[in-house]
């Protein structure tokens, strides 16, 4: 059944408090849940006073500063630090996003840093995302064509064609969307969730794929596709301004055309 | 604990390929619906101040009496496909999802042909 609270040995407890150096004048403190698997405690929120005067202007410039100076044990995602890997997608307060494309000075009062909602915890700020990976691989993300490609020719697309994959191509799988959407929190094990889908639209549209009907007829479940109830969390969400609810949209459309009214 | 594969837990059974229908049934019943509630408040102005034997004689014309069982269909239709998205999306327990999922069919048919009966006994004068 639906659980509405976590489970004894999930919820948070007070942790520890890490106060500023003296004579810091500009400070903002940062709750950070922590959980240690080896511990066998319950995860707990730390409070760290970071120094702004002292820090980058990104969520990810503070807590590469936590790790480098105040607490090495910090677990956290983080690479590109320019909104291009997806790694270090995290709750930053209250809602999923990218740390290091999300200025410190956008958000007032404490900032609350919690991992990805409703996936398995594997250290702080790590969540398991193999299932969401398996997710994606089960779509086959990569062109299908049922006709021999020409040796000594690249298969064209037209510059129209090309624009129908803007606002798709972009989705770097950071996972904000899917793991925003409550739809995808209670049936994430069949509902493939927002950014699964919004990469399967990136291939129905791709005029150089053959294999669109193969790929409608793997949507077509009240699951995968049709746990969507158009809640908008994922668009609301995106890092990149994406808007895998029109996707989702589309996709449906897409089937109600093919099947006929 | 199972040893399965990430990929074949994901690809599990399938698509079992309904889901087109029941989302056009969802839209095309609440579009419905939208024209019969139309016709109900009409109904309803209509009828107001108007005695018992008016009402009857009203509801008694084909034209009524079918909208009113359009109504009723269209209502218990929409409300069976909404009730097994909410029991699908919140109740994981198989066996108990399966005995509601079955109940709300049954209780919504089990609605429509009252109202349905209803509306034809005002119709028929009986």
């Amino acid at each position: 059944m639906l659980e509405l609270r976590l489970a004894p040995d999930s919820r948070p407890q007070q942790g520890q408090q890490f106060k500023a150096a003296a004579g810091a004048s500009n400070i903002k403190t940062f709750r950070v849940y922590r959980w240690d698997p080896d511990s066998g405690k319950n995860p707990r929120i730390d409070s760290y006073e970071i120094d702004l005067d002292d820090c980058g202007p990104m969520v990810l410039d503070a807590i590469l500063k936590i790790k480098n100076e105040i607490d090495p044990s910090l677990t956290f995602r983080r690479s590109c630090r320019e909104g291009i890997c997806g790694s270090c997608a995290m709750n930053i307060d209250g809602t999923n996003t990218l740390a290091c494309t999300k200025p410190i000075r956008d958000i007032k009062g404490d900032i609350s840093i919690n991992p990805l909602p409703h996936l398995e915890v594997i250290k702080d700020l790590v969540p398991d995302m193999t299932h969401f990976y398996a997710q994606y691989a089960s779509i086959k993300p990569w062109i299908r064509t049922q006709s021999v490609a020409l040796p000594d020719q690249e298969r064209l697309q037209s510059q129209e064609d090309r624009e129908k994959l803007d606002g798709l191509y972009e989705c770097i799988l950071c996972a904000c969307c899917s793991t925003s959407c409550p739809s995808y929190w209670w049936n994430g094990d069949r509902y493939l969730g927002p950014a699964i889908l919004l990469q399967a639209y990136r291939w129905l549209v791709d005029s150089r794929d053959e294999d669109t009907g193969e790929r409608l007829d793997a949507l077509d479940d009240p699951f995968r596709l049709f746990r969507c109830h158009t809640i908008m969390n994922c668009t609301s969400t995106c890092p990149k301004g994406l808007n895998p609810a029109k996707a989702i949209a589309e996709t449906k459309k897409m089937l109600l055309e093919r099947h006929g009214a | 604990m199972t040893m399965q594969n990430p990929l074949a837990r994901v690809r599990g059974a399938g698509a079992s390929g309904g889901g087109i229908q029941h989302w056009r049934s969802q839209r095309y019943s609440a579009l419905v619906l939208l024209l019969c509630t139309g016709w109900l408040l009409w109904l309803g102005v209509s009828l107001a101040g108007a005695d018992y034997a008016t009402a009857m004689l009203t509801m008694s014309s084909p034209i009524n009496a079918g909208m009113a069982i359009l109504l009723a269909g269209t209502v218990f239709y929409h409300t069976q496909l909404g009730l097994q998205v909410v029991i699908e999306d919140y109740v994981h327990i198989a066996a108990l999802e399966f005995a509601l999922l079955i109940f709300v069919r049954f209780a919504c048919l089990l609605a429509f042909l009252t109202s349905a009966i209803a509306a034809l006994k005002m119709a028929l004068g009986a």
